[in-house]
């Protein structure tokens, strides 16, 4: 998908969502991450880029062509660019305690694009499962937030992808029940 | 005494059943507990009858006192049937075996009810497997196969032939009067016969020529122990009525 294509379609509009990308190339990561942090900006909203520093530069360069006044998003709060924490809990309590802030500070909604093998370096395998739960559970239903979570297809397993995909059942159409077992 | 149409919310239900919120969050997730969305955060309400239901069908063992739902030995029962819409092609993931039979059997058994003729594409082993766990649910499942209307066939020797033998058994089919098909394909049998790229043929072929031409619904089941994380991601491009939202968004 090309880069200007991010006119408005469901997922701008529905606050919940908690979905899970997948991607193949670096160029992929950023036609998936892009987009999805450029509109939340639009929409006022407060984003945030958890990844590696080479991702969250690669991915702040790419912004940057569209919207040249980034840097001054990101010195607002407006794009908060973050290395993933140490544990499951630590990033957990981390998007709590920055979105109540932002929400007291008046903020309405909020974007989350999670480079999810930069924490996968960081945990393991069941500890990432952790993380999804916990960001289902304690962040999800108590934000308005729209988070997509951007798995690496060459450096995630199969089984890991599967794992992934039953964790984010707001991506299909159907119940997992009939997609995935 | 209680309504059992009373909504809970995450909270009580937890209570109610005495298992944590992640854990109603894992089943809801998995399809295996119904719930209703409200609101605009989409929170989880549960009825009193449908928690009910649940603990009644899930022998229950306690660990660290909590309850959790017994391991399975088979395939879980089919809830309420999904609507599909004719020439929906979606692909499905399992880990095991018994994954494989638990997508087959829920798939196989509502085309069965809905009276489409259904095809079963799989290793003759797995045709087997799938088989045995279809007639607890349809004991009757010999019958529906002697009458034609559950097909099993192992696949072709290779992709184009694959798809000729779909074009021919369909087009039969419904010039007798079939109106409308599903087919369950055990993806790894065909990934087996041809190289990665062929395969990712097969299945843009399978697509134009039989998904869309024909009244059929579609799950390409894919082993995740033997495909790799790309050729997952390359299964879920080439199956875009799988998202509710536009895959542009979901994958890249």
């Amino acid at each position: 998908m090309g880069l200007s294509e991010t006119s408005a379609d469901p997922v701008a509009a529905i606050h919940g969502n908690h979905l899970c990308g997948i991607y193949g190339t670096d160029a992929g990561r950023l036609d998936l991450a892009v987009p999805f942090l450029l509109e939340g900006l639009e929409k006022k909203s407060v984003c945030f880029l958890v990844a590696p520093s080479d991702v969250l530069n690669e991915v702040a360069e790419a912004m940057k062509e569209t919207r040249p006044s980034l840097d001054a998003d990101i010195k607002a709060g407006r794009l908060i660019l973050t290395e993933h924490q140490k544990t499951p809990a630590a990033q957990c309590r981390f998007f709590e305690i920055a979105m109540k802030k932002a929400e007291d500070e008046g903020v309405e909604s909020f974007r989350v694009v999670g480079d999810m093998w930069g924490l996968r370096l960081l945990v393991s395998a069941s500890e990432m499962v952790e993380l999804e739960l916990g960001f289902e559970s304690l962040i999800v239903p108590n934000f308005p937030v729209v988070a997509l979570c951007a798995y690496d297809a060459r450096k995630f397993t199969g089984i890991e992808l599967l794992d992934a995909l039953k964790d984010h059942a707001d991506t299909f159409k159907f119940p997992m029940r009939m997609l995935a077992d | 005494m209680s309504d059992a149409n009373e909504l809970l919310d995450i909270h009580d239900a937890g209570d109610f059943l005495n298992v944590s919120e992640t854990s109603l969050r894992r089943w809801t997730n998995a399809g295996v507990l119904p719930c209703l969305r409200v609101g605009q955060r989409r929170e989880r309400r549960f009825r009193r009858a449908d928690l009910l239901a649940f603990m009644e069908h899930q022998p229950l063992r306690v660990t660290n006192g909590e309850a959790r739902p017994a391991d399975v030995p088979s395939p879980r029962p089919v809830e309420e049937a999904i609507t599909l819409t004719q020439g929906s092609h979606l692909c499905g993931f399992y880990d095991s075996d018994l994954g494989r039979a638990t997508l087959a059997v829920r798939f196989l058994l509502d085309g069965l009810q809905e009276e489409s003729m259904v095809y079963l594409v799989a290793s003759t082993r797995s045709t087997k497997h799938i088989l045995k766990y279809l007639k607890q649910r349809l004991p009757s499942v010999e019958r529906d196969i002697d009458a034609g209307k559950l097909l099993l066939s192992e696949y072709q020797k290779g992709p184009r032939a694959q798809i000729k033998d779909f074009e021919r058994r369909l087009s039969a089919a419904a010039k007798s009067g079939t109106q409308s098909f599903r087919v369950f394909g055990d993806t790894w049998e065909m990934r087996k016969k041809t190289s990665a790229a062929g395969f990712v043929e097969y299945e843009t072929g399978y697509d134009q020529l039989i998904a869309r031409r024909f009244p059929v619904v579609t799950i390409c089941a894919y082993d995740v122990r033997q495909f790799s994380g790309v050729a997952v991601l390359d299964a879920l491009k080439a199956h875009r009525d799988t998202f509710r939202y536009p895959i542009e968004r979901a994958l890249a």
